[in-house]
């Protein structure tokens, strides 16, 4: 037997590999587990004003969140724009990757087009779309007018508002997913679909037995990462609603942010916060030890 | 009746032409081995059957019916693939009724040709795995499980033992060979290994550059190649292919090339025969290769049973009975009487 490298201990080996995972741990601790531990230390004390200094209140935050009606109606907000986002995203960008995967002519430009959206910063994607929607002169006005309907204040109203913030972030989510199916689908031996053509299978049949069965490990990546963006992303929000009208479209973050940044209640806002970690969290650990056990990786 | 008909079909890439004006009958229940150089069209020919192609020009026909325009599905063939296309995520046993469940066969209908299937092959211990958890060999044998199952007439293979080792390979040739026969099934077989193609087949067709050299039974390609293209490539080592001047003197001159087995040429005395120096041999154990050149320029193979004792750089004469040689236009390479 040769000897190992690092002596003869195994003690010696263990502490090396520590040694090899600090650096990581360090930035870790010091940029995730610190700011999120310091958080909820912060959400159980008032927010200092003036001449008060923070006082401990316990759990009187999150009392005064049960009561809140906007607290509620983000919360509210936030399941259905992830509901109407991470769906319609993931089905959308899994059909365009198939689309665009298969023989067609222009096969480069049309990838191109519907990469476009990923590589436009959410903001200007927003403006877009901010033109898209206005009243009269708007893209959807305009061919409404076509036809002779009348115009319709997308943003504007209570109704149509949050649909609209989720359309924007479909398009623009499901291009960078799709980029994600590509990969996965260049990956798939055409033969495994010459095969089960051969044995009978229809189109239908060889997407849900074969292809969409091999894409689950690209699903799975692709669900958590929209899961996330569905607490996150709200950019768009700043430039197309403001979280309004009355809000209709403030998501948790965005009412996060207007608690804490423009009613300097900060305390108040670490303790909103506490709430969105823990539902990321519980995501994070359901995906994880339930989805994991159904994917098949090669 | 599951006879496999081709007539002039005509594959084109782009501009070349990969299939070129091929007719081709095999006769139901027979084994049939193309056989060719790489590129020269083989699994072009074969995808052309299986309806993974489209044939630009002629027709495909399958047991009398004309299926050059049908889909995969509706041809009535099963097909291993040379990456034996196995389902990554499905167990052996979903893999081999994949075909059934997705034809709704009834389930106790699925299990008998499972069962019979991996009693045939050996795989009755395997069923639950997944292809990744086999080796080559049980991965062929899973892709040989599945193109039986489907109880196709018609089986298509395209080099199926191409990845496995020597030792496997000959032991897979042989149940290949015994598989067929049991179960009746016309087999079209693409490998470019002739050995393979020998042994194996019924007839043998050897394709060169998109076109049909030669279609017969093995015999008939050796003992009668139709050109200088078909001696070169059945035999190994191949035929000796000499012009006909210097094969022998006063002949029809250079329009004639004359091939001669290497086993059908004796080593004599210098003086008699062609003349030739020994350049070397090549000791195999049961035969002994002699390598000799005959006036600085040609080169000729002669097979010797046993060990010879030659010495290297003699002088020799070589002979051989007329009905051994083979002649050969120049000009095209195509085969002439013999005078
Ligand atoms: N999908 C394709 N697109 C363009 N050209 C092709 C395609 N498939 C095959 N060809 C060309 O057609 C010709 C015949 O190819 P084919 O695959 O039938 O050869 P083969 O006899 O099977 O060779 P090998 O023994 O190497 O597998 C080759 O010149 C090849 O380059
Ligand atoms: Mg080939």
């Amino acid at each position: 037997m040769t000897a190992h490298p690092l002596g003869n201990g195994g003690r010696l080996a263990a502490i090396h590999g520590w040694l090899l995972l600090l650096p990581a741990a360090v930035l870790l601790a010091a940029f995730t587990h610190y700011p999120a531990v310091a958080t909820f230390w912060h959400s159980l004390f008032t927010t200092p004003r003036g001449n008060r200094p923070a006082r401990f209140i316990g759990a009187d935050h999150y009392r005064d969140m049960l009561a809140d009606p906007i607290f509620w109606t983000a919360l509210q907000n936030n399941l259905v724009f992830a509901a109407g986002t991470i769906l319609p995203s993931i089905a959308l960008a899994m059909a365009m990757a198939l689309w665009v995967n298969a023989r067609i002519a222009g096969r480069g430009l049309l990838r191109l087009a519907y990469f476009t959206p990923t590589v436009l910063p959410m903001i200007a994607v927003a403006n877009i779309w901010l033109f898209f929607y206005t009243p009269d002169y708007g893209l959807f006005d305009q061919v409404r007018g076509l036809f002779g309907l009348p115009a319709v204040n997308w943003l504007g109203s209570g109704d149509t508002a949050l649909g609209a913030v989720i359309v924007v972030t479909v398009w623009k989510e499901a291009g960078f997913f799709m980029i994600f199916y590509l990969a996965a689908l260049q990956q798939i031996p055409p033969e495994l679909g010459e095969a089960a053509q051969l044995e009978g299978a229809s189109r239908w049949q060889r997407f849900w037995r074969v292809t969409f069965p091999l894409l689950m490990p690209t699903t799975l990546f692709v669900l958590i990462n929209a899961t996330i963006n569905a607490f996150r992303l709200v950019d768009h929000l700043f430039v197309m609603t403001r979280g309004g009208p009355d809000n209709a479209t403030s998501l948790l973050l965005y009412y996060i942010y207007e608690v804490g940044f423009k009613f300097w209640d900060q305390g108040y806002a670490a303790a909103l916060t506490m709430v969105l970690l823990s539902l990321l969290a519980t995501v994070a650990l359901l995906k994880f030890f339930w989805l994991e056990r159904k994917v098949h990786y090669q | 009746m599951s006879d496999v008909h081709l007539n002039a079909v005509v594959k084109n890439w782009g501009t070349t032409r990969a299939v070129d004006r091929v007719s081709l009958h095999v006769n139901s229940g027979e084994l049939v081995a193309l056989l060719g150089p790489s590129g020269c069209g083989k699994s072009t020919t074969l995808r052309l059957i299986a309806g993974l192609e489209g044939a630009d020009e002629g027709e495909i026909h399958i047991g009398g019916r004309d299926v050059t325009r049908l889909p995969p599905a509706q041809r009535g063939v099963a097909m291993v693939f040379q990456s034996y296309a196995l389902f990554p995520h499905l167990t052996v046993a979903e893999n081999i009724v994949f075909g059934l469940q997705v034809r709704r066969v009834p389930v106790a209908e699925r299990k008998r040709r499972l069962d019979a299937a991996a009693e045939l092959l050996g795989l009755g211990a395997l069923l639950d795995r997944r292809p990744a958890q086999l080796s080559g060999g049980q991965r062929q044998r899973v892709a040989l499980g599945r193109a039986i199952v489907a109880e196709a007439a018609v089986c298509l293979m395209d080099e199926p033992l191409s990845n496995l080792d020597a030792q496997l390979r000959q032991q897979m040739r042989q149940e290949i060979r015994a598989l067929q026969q049991h179960l009746g099934m016309t087999l079209i077989y693409v490998t470019h290994d002739q050995t393979e193609a020998m042994t194996m087949a019924d007839k043998v067709v050897l394709m060169r550059a998109g076109r049909i050299e030669q279609h017969g039974s093995p015999a008939e390609l050796y003992e009668r190649p139709a050109s200088t293209f078909v001696a070169g490539f059945i035999g190994c080592p191949a035929m000796n292919l000499l012009p006909g001047s210097a094969a022998r003197a006063g002949d029809p001159a250079d329009s004639i090339l004359i091939g001669v087995r290497p086993e059908h040429i004796a080593v004599c005395e210098p003086g008699r025969g062609l003349p030739a120096q020994l350049e070397t041999i090549e000791y195999l154990g049961a035969e002994s290769m002699l390598i000799c050149r005959h006036d600085d320029a040609h080169r000729i193979t002669v097979r010797m049973p046993g060990r010879v004792t030659a010495g290297i750089g003699e002088r020799v004469g070589l002979v051989w009975p007329a009905d051994a040689e083979h002649r050969f236009a120049r000009e095209h390479g195509h085969r002439v009487a013999s005078t």
